[in-house]
């Protein structure tokens, strides 16, 4: 009894230790082979318009309705104390600190992510994969490192656009729903929110793009088995790269905090 | 005595408990046609993976003219490797998000840095060797499996290294374009002075082409000669299959497997 649980605790951390053990190793290499020449910069600029143009519009769209909610929720509460004012510097700092770069890596994570999987994946059982190895094209360097940088890039500039977005939607519902006073709004969001908490919310951003390609690569790199493997990995690059969205999530905010960012 | 090309030592290889080579030891001479047969799943794409370092085999010695495949450190060794041989996939394993002629000039735009109209140009004379003109711009998805299996030999040939290792390059294509290509790997032989391996299972062809025939069964190479010494070969693993019959010591060891 006991000892089978050890067992299975065992190779549950094995496993554990071994995924990110791979996750390191292949991170450091994607990371550290954009360095080598050819550089392949035109890849470069067709994973951005990919990653980064595709999710804009989705971004947007989430982005207005979730800044358009907050003042929904919050306006209530505030009005009890006559701050109705105030709710531009609670949508402002949200969306800015937490939400705009949560919401943004997860719908990355659903359209860039899952197609990293599957894709790799793809070119994997199919051999793809062997055949840029055997043309002497480093496939880590042709494939993941150019989907990883601008991942990183893109999920910043999409938090940009999301807390923007955002914040017209949360001056959208208080001032023309709730017809809250436009100058009190927009002179208490400039006296509450500031600089850091946009640059707090992009350096989660930066943390959630690299986290999302590595990962979805990872998955992909290691299919195995046709297309039900191909299936498997996509599954499991949205999953894991969702949760470890959310624990990265407290654990940058924890460590933020620290040096009070 | 003609230069050695690939000499294969002791190969050992298995997946989990299932034992594929059990001990394989064979050289191909340079500018030699060496054609391998054998029943499917004898593990002879496993074995032309090994050779093009794409497989680690578990023990056993690998040498491609001098080049030690399995201990392949520094990155000018994996590229001076590559540029002397290469692999032709059985499934082709074309980029199926490039059209046809990018996957034939890949090699040459990705890692040569030529410019694309150059290596297009030369893509749509290898192209034309197989009787593909006019494909250029379709996708992969678009060809038939035949017509995929020539791109990928297109873009082998593209690359031009001294050897290339031919995975079933005619299952799956029409009797004439099967001498198409036989002629075409005989020219390589004769005008260009290549090293080819080829896996076939077509016996026809295979003693049209072949310089030197080696038979793998089981795990091992049961039988290597010339065309002409195979044919009057007394093994009967041998005999079984070049003469294509349903009874003998071939599908004795599938019933015993299976049963
Ligand atoms: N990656 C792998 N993992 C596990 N087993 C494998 C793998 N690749 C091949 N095998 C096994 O090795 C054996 C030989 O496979 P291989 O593809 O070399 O056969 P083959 O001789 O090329 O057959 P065919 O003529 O049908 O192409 C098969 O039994 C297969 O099950
Ligand atoms: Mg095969």
């Amino acid at each position: 009894m006991l000892i089978s649980l050890l067992e299975k605790i065992g190779s549950y951390v094995i496993g554990f230790l071994e995924f990110w053990g791979r996750w390191f190793l292949l991170s450091l290499k994607a990371v550290s082979l954009a360095f080598k020449r050819p550089f392949r910069l035109k890849r470069y600029l067709y994973y951005f318009a990919t990653i980064g143009s595709d999710s804009l519009p989705v971004i947007a769209i989430t982005s207005l309705f979730t800044g358009g909610v907050i003042a929904l929720e919050t306006y209530s509460a505030f009005h009890r104390f006559n701050a109705e004012y105030m709710i531009g510097a609670v949508v402002a700092i949200s969306m800015a600190r937490e939400l705009s770069p949560v919401l943004s890596a997860l719908l990355v994570t659903a359209r860039s992510g899952s197609a990293m999987a599957a894709e790799i994946g793809t070119m994997r059982v199919t051999e793809q994969i062997d055949a840029l190895e055997m043309m002497a094209v480093n496939p880590i360097k042709f494939l993941i490192t150019p989907r990883l940088y601008t991942s990183v890039v893109s999920l910043v500039l999409l938090t940009i656009v999301s807390d923007i977005v955002g914040y017209i939607g949360g001056y959208l519902v208080s001032v023309h729903l709730f017809g809250v006073n436009k100058t009190l709004y927009l002179r208490y969001t400039q006296n509450l929110a500031e600089m850091s908490d946009v640059y707090h919310g992009l350096i989660k951003a930066a943390v959630f793009g690299f986290l999302i390609a590595s990962i979805s690569c990872l998955y992909g790199y290691y299919t195995r088995g046709g297309a039900k493997g191909v299936g498997e990995s996509t599954t499991k690059a949205v999953v894991s790269s969702s949760i470890a969205i959310l624990i990265f999530d407290y654990l940058i905010t924890y460590l933020l905090r620290l040096f009070n960012l | 005595m003609k230069e050695k090309a690939i000499v294969v030592e002791n190969l050992k290889k298995s997946f989990g408990k299932k034992e594929v080579h059990k001990g394989i030891t064979f050289t191909v001479y340079d500018r030699e046609v060496f054609v391998v047969m054998g029943p499917s799943g004898t593990g002879k794409s496993v074995l032309l993976k090994q050779i093009a370092g794409l497989i680690k085999p578990d023990s056993g010695k690998i040498t491609v003219y001098g080049i030690d495949v399995l201990n392949l450190k520094r990155e000018e060794e994996v590229e001076r490797f590559r540029e002397t041989l290469t692999y032709v996939f059985q499934s082709g394993a074309l980029f199926d998000s490039y059209p046809v002629w990018y996957n034939v000039a890949f090699y040459l735009i990705e890692k040569k840095g030529l410019k694309e109209k150059e290596a297009r140009e030369k893509a749509d004379y290898y192209l034309s060797l197989l009787g593909l003109s006019g494909t250029q711009d379709l996708y992969p998805s678009e060809l038939s499996g035949g017509m995929r299996k020539r791109v990928a030999v297109a873009r082998a040939l593209c690359m031009n290294p001294k050897c290339i290792l031919f995975d079933e390059p005619t299952s799956g294509l029409d009797p004439v374009m099967t001498a198409i290509l036989d002629r075409l790997i005989l020219k390589l032989r004769d005008d260009f002075n290549k090293t080819c391996v080829v896996v076939s299972h077509d016996v026809k062809s295979a003693f049209r082409i072949a310089d030197r025939i080696a038979i793998l069964f089981d795990g091992r190479i049961v039988e290597v000669g010339t065309p002409e010494e195979i044919k009057r070969s007394q093994n009967p693993i041998v005999k079984q299959f070049i003469n294509g019959e349903p009874e003998g010591p071939i599908t004795e060891l599938l019933e015993q497997r299976d049963g």
